[in-house]
């Protein structure tokens, strides 16, 4: 189902939004690269939800806020945001460095959350194995860790980006290391306060994973021992995009057995 | 015209196998390479050279920062000042500069330079840079926060300085509850604070303030490049804060070499030249552009490069070409720094007269033949010598 996208009015300043769909209530949290638009993944699942998918402040086409510090504040606004929106029961989706928000949401309030998906979450780290440095790796490098099947990664390397995209790619990059520089892609105090998280926790991640090594899906595991675990082979850190029908009926199914 | 000699302190050549099997010769070289006997000898060797600059009657001397990289073996130039203290006796030692906001404390700093400009009896400059964006891969300091860092880290210290202790400072990046520096800077009202860069209209618009006024380092660049930042300075003071920057508020660095003939300088400095621009300035774009620390426009270009790797190839001849450097006879050079002064009007000139693998020797020879052949003339050089500043009557800013 195609979305609307509209830049909404919010306590902590302007949000673009995109929103799609009918049933639960699903809340999409991206990654450090933000998201292209509206992804096969989105519209697949917003065939059965009410899928929400905006861009982050400072994100994408949503501007940065003077309030915007830390990962922190960026929890506090999507706690503030769900309220302001009047919605309840929501599952939230995070992936990748918006697992790591979902994760610093869920130690302050689970109050209107209803599951919690980590998809490729960072947030913590397992010593001696850090995540990928993003923010040194050349076009090449981070496409490659990017996909386990290279084809991929060659035929987007082989795309010339319009300058929209350049210009969201500089934004996203900016945005990331603002929040993620040092500690990198880390909280170190988050761990102390997983024991918080109480609503049905899924993990997912593609075995193959090369920016946030596959060991962080047992890691987070010691931390919410309830939570359940899903490994795909032959997927690299964008399981949405190589394994788009499974990583989809696992969100799925999770979603609406905890609905 | 004032006349510094700038020392990067690097270390000495590493073969050209290491290098190639490296992606970097900044942050991750393996230290492996470093011998501690060789870093021994070559600091003793480049502090001879700085203390012989006095010597010979340079005005300043100057050193500079980097962290982890044969590039500069100054992690701390106020290590390499404070050595330079008290074996010098007249000239200024320039700190070229110090990143303040690097640091979690900048007031450390801010008390080091102090005590260095009170044993020295009022010769310290004070360089404030962000440092190159590879720093940022060291220590941690958020890049994109690199800018207001900058600036809070400035506001500190030269309150530190200046302002009756004690008080507290409440930033945003820096708070500190007793502000009260013992010692207080010789200098009154504080140590000349210098800027140096690469070329960036943000420090320009910054350092030309009329509460600061600071003088604005053009460093390395084609000549080109300095025409057209040096005058943004006193275009930027006239056309903003409307008043006349003078030449003091101007300074204009390069690497020199001086021989016998044009020849003779090109043959013996090609090696260093060479070696400094094309090898030691290795790394990748990411590590050297973090996010944040530099413009979108840069940025942009990052993102997009398909090269892993920065540097072009450059030959001596085409650095000599732009005026990257200077190199030549005694004539040669100081018809070539004549004319640069004649069309900026600078009062002070930064010579880098060691650079890449040059030996002690070479080196020497070099700065002793610069100071005498060279530096009277270029000493004798003022705002007599130079055209004027003439406000561009349309010009796109960038």
């Amino acid at each position: 189902m195609q979305a609307t996208e509209s830049m909404i009015k919010t306590r902590g300043g302007d949000l673009l939004l995109r929103r799609a769909g009918k049933g639960p209530t699903l809340l999409f949290l991206h990654g450090a690269g933000g998201v292209p638009g509206w992804l096969p993944f989105f519209d697949k699942l917003s065939d059965r939800f009410d899928l929400l998918v905006p861009d982050h402040p400072s994100f994408g086409k949503s501007p940065k806020p003077e309030w915007l510090d830390e990962i922190a504040d960026l929890a506090y606004f999507y706690l503030d945001l769900i309220d302001e929106l009047k919605l309840k029961d929501v599952h939230v989706v995070g992936h990748s460095m918006g697992g790591w928000l979902a994760l610093e949401m869920a130690i302050r309030s689970q109050q209107r959350m209803k599951s919690l998906t980590l998809l490729a979450s960072v947030g913590i780290r397992i010593k001696g194995n850090p995540v990928a440095n993003l923010f040194i790796m050349t076009p090449e490098q981070l496409m490659n860790a990017l996909y386990a099947d290279k084809k991929i990664a060659a035929a987007e390397l082989a795309r010339t980006p319009t300058p929209e995209e350049i210009d969201r790619i500089v934004i996203n990059r900016t945005s990331a290391a603002r929040l993620a520089w040092s500690p990198r892609f880390f909280n170190p105090k988050l761990s102390k306060w997983l024991h918080r998280v109480t609503v049905p926790t899924q993990i997912l991640w593609g075995a193959e994973d090369q920016i946030v090594s596959v060991a962080y899906a047992d890691e987070f595991q010691k931390f919410i021992p309830h939570a359940t675990k899903t490994i795909y082979p032959n997927a690299g850190h964008i399981p949405f995009a190589e394994k788009l029908d499974d990583v989809t009926a696992s969100v799925s199914n999770f979603v609406m057995r905890n609905s | 015209m004032k006349v510094t000699m700038f020392h990067l302190m690097p270390y000495p050549r590493l073969s050209d196998e290491v290098i190639a099997g490296q992606n970097s010769y900044w942050v991750t070289m393996p230290n492996s390479h470093y011998d501690p006997k060789v870093g021994h000898d070559t600091y003793n060797k480049y502090l001879d050279e700085l203390e012989l600059c006095d010597e010979l009657g340079y005005d300043g001397i100057a050193v500079n920062e980097h962290h982890q990289t044969p590039y500069g073996m100054m992690p701390s130039p106020v290590v390499t000042a404070s050595a330079l203290a008290r074996r010098t006796k007249k000239c200024k030692i320039a700190i070229l500069g110090s990143a303040f906001c690097l640091r979690e404390h900048p007031l450390t700093l801010a008390e080091e330079h102090a005590m260095i400009d009170n044993i020295t009896g009022g010769r310290l400059i004070t360089g404030f840079v962000r440092g190159i964006g590879a720093e940022y891969q060291v220590f941690g300091t958020n890049p994109v926060l690199s800018h207001e860092r900058h600036y809070e880290a400035h506001d500190l210290v030269v309150q530190a300085w200046t302002k009756p202790g004690p008080f507290a400072f409440e930033g945003k990046h820096y708070h500190v509850e007793y502000v009260n520096l013992w010692p207080r800077p010789f200098q009154q009202p504080h140590p000349p604070i210098w800027c140096p860069s690469q070329g960036s209209n943000e420090t320009i618009e910054w350092a030309a303030h009329p509460d600061r006024k600071y003088l604005y380092l053009q460093n390395f660049n084609p000549f080109s490049a300095a025409v057209q930042y040096l005058n943004y300075y006193r275009e930027i003071a006239q056309s903003r804060y409307g008043y006349a920057a003078t030449s003091a508020q101007l300074g204009f660095g390069s690497p020199v070499y001086v021989a016998d003939t044009d020849e003779q300088a090109m043959a013996e400095a090609r090696p260093h030249i060479e070696f400094l621009f094309n090898k030691s300035l290795k790394m990748p774009p990411g590590m050297l552009f973090p996010p944040g620390y530099t413009s979108p426009k840069s940025m942009r270009q990052i993102v997009t490069a398909k090269s892993s790797i920065m540097v072009a190839q450059k030959t001596i001849e085409m650095l000599a070409e732009l005026r990257v450097i200077v190199v030549g006879s005694p004539e040669t050079v100081i018809k070539q720094l004549t004319d640069s002064h004649k069309h900026l009007g600078f009062s002070n000139f930064v010579a880098m007269l060691h650079f890449g693998s040059m030996g002690h020797e070479q080196a020497v020879k070099n700065i002793t033949r610069f100071a005498k052949d060279v530096m009277p003339a270029l000493q004798a050089l003022d705002d007599r010598n130079y055209v004027g500043f003439e406000m561009p009557k349309a010009r796109a800013v960038n």
